[in-house]
């Protein structure tokens, strides 16, 4: 998952190519299954990321939560109770922590809740996941693209050393609100 | 544990098995509606299971799971709002959550469960995550060998009696491979109320 905050709001970017032990492919395609949704009520993002994202963002992607008006880290952490309850509802907690990294965001900032605990505001660049090295080498390469085609040249990169199908890539953005998908062949 | 292909189509849901269940060495073969891969729950769900049989007693002890629906469409939120919570309490009074299923995450012990109305289908998994599935899933012991048949043969532009034939087909490569999977086969559907055979 890549982060970017750029332009008064947040950008986050996730691969939607999936196989799973089903035969299914690219189910994140599925509004239903996307790994980023919009906070039931509000103008926040979520997103999931981890061996677990799929039960436990599946456990907040209908929930309204209390989230506050002003995003900070004191705002967030009157909510986290709300989170955990909702995630340890089916196990998801481990030690008393989520296991899964999950990404707030709303205007023109946002925090990650990683380790379970730990919560840390976004910066201009964040990158999350098994590949995140590989994402931040890559966005620096094209750091004078506008950041759509920053993110598209940074996946279609990592992508291609890689080995591994990433296309196509779910980006949402906290100013339209709109989910877009970014193709493989896209100029 | 058996295979159960779930297989979208125009205005409704294939759902495709074989017949076999099999408890340790007691292999059986499905002929009453309980005893069938495939249950027939109230608002038209059909619920596909491999899972153990105590799950599955969990879930057609529930109609009321289902007609809570009241002529609204399957959705995931009511997969997700209603039907997991009570699923995985379910499971664990029947205590097939083990504490090793736990640190995990929770556990329908490898099971899977598909749900399909219309033309919509959902997948249950074994950490109760839901997918809304958007063309095909397999899911069963044995499923491993009828994927690559689906994955090299099925496209959307095929017909139903083409669909049909090739669902045939990969739960033939799925029997023909695995001891957990055996002829005949039998196709549901979420348009009509009847239960055919495709062969085996």
């Amino acid at each position: 998952m890549i982060i970017v905050r750029e332009n008064g709001c947040i950008y986050i970017a996730e691969s939607c190519f999936d196989v799973t032990n089903y035969g299914q492919m690219e189910f994140g395609l599925k509004t239903e299954n996307m790994p980023i949704c919009r906070i039931p009520g509000t103008r926040a993002l979520v997103a999931a990321t981890g061996e677990r994202w799929k039960p436990d963002l599946d456990r907040l992607r209908y929930r309204h939560l209390p989230f506050p008006k002003e995003l900070s880290a004191h705002g967030l952490h009157k909510i986290l109770p709300t989170v955990e309850e909702a995630i340890d509802g089916i196990g998801g907690l481990k030690d008393g922590a989520i296991r899964t990294d999950l990404v707030f965001a709303k205007g023109g900032g946002g925090f990650i809740l990683t380790g379970g605990k730990t919560l840390k505001e976004i910066e201009s660049l964040e990158t999350l996941g098994w590949k995140s090295t590989e994402y931040r080498y890559a966005m620096t390469l094209f750091s004078e693209l506008p950041v759509v085609d920053r993110l598209w040249a940074a996946y279609k990169l990592v992508q291609q050393y890689s080995g591994t199908k990433l296309f196509p890539i779910l980006l949402w953005d906290t100013k339209t609100m709109i989910p877009t998908i970014l193709e493989e062949d896209e100029a | 544990m058996s295979v159960i292909i779930g297989c979208v189509r125009d205005g409704k849901v294939f759902l495709a098995t074989d017949s076999q269940r099999t408890w340790g060495n007691v292999v059986t073969h499905a002929e009453t509606a309980f005893g069938a891969n495939v249950l027939r729950m109230p608002e038209g769900v059909l619920v596909g299971v491999a899972c153990n049989q105590a799950v599955k007693r969990g879930i057609a002890a529930h109609p009321d799971w289902f007609s809570d629906l009241k002529g609204e469409p399957l959705t995931k939120r009511h997969v997700m709002e209603r039907i997991v919570p009570e699923l995985n309490r379910e499971t664990e009074e029947l205590g097939e959550i083990d504490e090793c299923a736990k640190e995990q995450g929770r556990s329908l012990y490898n099971g899977t469960i598909l749900l399909a109305q219309g033309d919509r289908l959902f997948c249950i998994d074994g950490d109760f995550s839901v997918q809304r599935v958007a063309d095909y899933c397999l899911i069963g012991h044995g499923s491993e060998y009828a994927v690559p048949r689906m994955r090299g043969f099925y496209r959307k532009e095929l017909s139903d009696g083409e669909t049909v034939t090739l669902l045939g087909e990969a739960l033939s490569d799925a029997a023909v491979y695995s001891s957990q999977s055996s002829a005949p086969f039998k196709l549901y559907d979420t348009a009509t109320n009847e239960t055919a055979n495709i062969g085996g």
